[in-house]
Parts: structure tokens; sequence; C-alpha cells
């Protein structure tokens, strides 16, 4: 259910009061940033990111029921403008790719990393996967999401998260054995 | 053997402690909605209905106007056909 405080701000913004929609853009920004650092690794970037969620949750708040807690929906857009961002980008990375090959150096026990260290990795990692291998991983792996929540974020139905989820495993394996990882 | 998605869970166990940068995006997301959203439609409403009625005022006095308008090249005309034996 929605928060009485919630309730407020939203009706609030959609009566045009612009600080009743800060006051939900105060309240959630930390834990929206938190989630599009999965998307990107650059502060500008993730600065620009929360602004895109904020401002299409805006112009969609009309379509909020209010039947789940307002931060649930807001993943939902969160997860769309970051996954909109990865398919833009995927194709310039490519050419990027295709002039540099980046190392793995996945040699080093995830353990003995830093947080810093292992999320970069982990970036890299899947980005070279396409975006919806990507997305279906990070929710997983990364976001701890079941079937259920990577459904309702990602709006593909729950047999196709399986199987999406099943070929990125497949893809990744071979990614990492490539590299030198999952071979004795 | 190490197993690649054991690495998969390692890592992001491991990233998941990581901080996310401190951002204050709320002035920032005021200023663009007030430059996205769309602004009321009865303003432009009113423009193009008063635009739509003057143009029918002035179609309703040319088109009289332009009847009694006659070719001027048609002088030319019957002065030529009159002076064709």
């Amino acid at each position: 259910m929605v928060s009485e405080e919630d309730q407020k701000d939203i009706a609030d913004s959609l009566a045009g009061n612009g600080e009743g929609y800060a006051r939900l853009v105060r309240r959630y920004q930390d834990k929206v940033a938190a989630q599009m650092w999965r998307f990107t690794r650059d502060g500008v970037v993730l600065d620009q990111l929360v602004q895109d969620v904020f401002v299409e949750a805006y112009l969609s708040l009309k379509g909020f029921r209010g039947r789940a807690p307002f931060l649930h929906w807001l993943r939902k857009v969160a997860t769309r403008v970051g996954y909109r961002y990865w398919k833009s980008r995927a194709r310039k990375e490519e050419r990027e790719e295709a002039l540099q090959e980046t190392t793995l150096n996945l040699a080093a026990d995830p353990g003995s990393l830093t947080p810093v260290e292992a999320a970069d990795m982990l970036h890299r990692l899947l980005g070279k996967l396409p975006p919806p291998d990507r997305l279906v991983l990070t929710l997983f792996y990364f976001e701890q999401c079941d079937l259920k929540e990577i459904s309702a974020r990602s709006g593909w139905n729950r047999p196709l998260v399986k199987v999406r989820l099943h070929r990125a495993r497949k893809k990744l394996k071979s990614l990492l054995e490539e590299a030198g990882m999952g071979r004795e | 053997m190490a197993d690649p998605l054991r690495i998969l869970k390692d890592l992001s166990a491991r990233a998941r402690e990581e901080s996310p940068p401190n951002i204050d995006v709320s002035s920032r997301v005021l200023l663009r909605l007030r430059g996205e959203v769309p602004a009321p439609a009865w303003p432009m409403a009113y423009v193009a209905s008063g635009a739509a009625i003057a143009a029918l005022v002035v179609l309703s006095i040319s088109l009289p106007l332009y009847e009694m308008v006659t070719d001027p090249w048609s002088v030319f005309f019957i002065l030529a056909a009159n002076a064709l034996p």
C-alpha cells in the first residue's frame, strides 16, 4: 500500500504543486540512485539517469494506481530508463570493443576485491552481453530479484524471463570460460 | 573447478557492499519538468479558432468580389476578335 505521506505528495504533485513532487524526489532519490548505479559507473551519467527516472515518473504519475508502494512503481520506471540507456549505448560500445578489446582480469578471487573493484569488474563483465541478457542477470544476481520481480520490473512475462535468464547464464558461462575461468 | 556462476554470485555480493555516490537532483528535476510539461492547450485552441473565423470572414468577402472581377485579357481577345475579318 502507498504510505500516507506519499499519497499526499502524489496528490499535491498531480495538482501541480512542485514542492510536493520535490519531497517525493528527495525521499526516494538515494534508492533510485543505488538502483541506477547498476546501469552506469559514471557519476555524471548517474545524475542524468536519476533525473530521467523522476521526470519520466512525473509524466506518467497519472497512471500510478496506488496498488503497491510508490517505490515499487518507481523501480519499474528506473529499470525502463536504465535499460533504454544500455540499448542506446550498445551500438557505440560495440564499435569501441572492436577497436580495443577490453581484458577482464578475472583471476582475482572476488573476496579479495574491494566492493568498488568488484562492481567495476561486474559492470565490465556484464557489459559484454547484449542488453536483455545484461538486464536479466543484473536484476537476478546484482539486485537479487526473483522471477516475479524481474517480470514486474522489466515488463517481460515470466516464461520469457526464465528463458532469457537461462540463455544469459549460458552466454556468461562461455564468456567466462573464454576468459580463462571455469576451467581447471 | 571454478564455477563461473559462483564467481558471478560472489562478485555481485561484493559489489552490493559499494555505496553509490550521493546526489541531489530535486531542483534539477523540477527545472526540467517546467520545460517538459506541456503547456495547457486552451490558449492555442483560442488562437486557432480565432484564425479559422478570420479566414471564413475573408473568404466570404473575397468570393463575391472574385466573381465581379473580369479577366484583364478579355478586352484584348475581344479587340482581336473584332479586328479579324
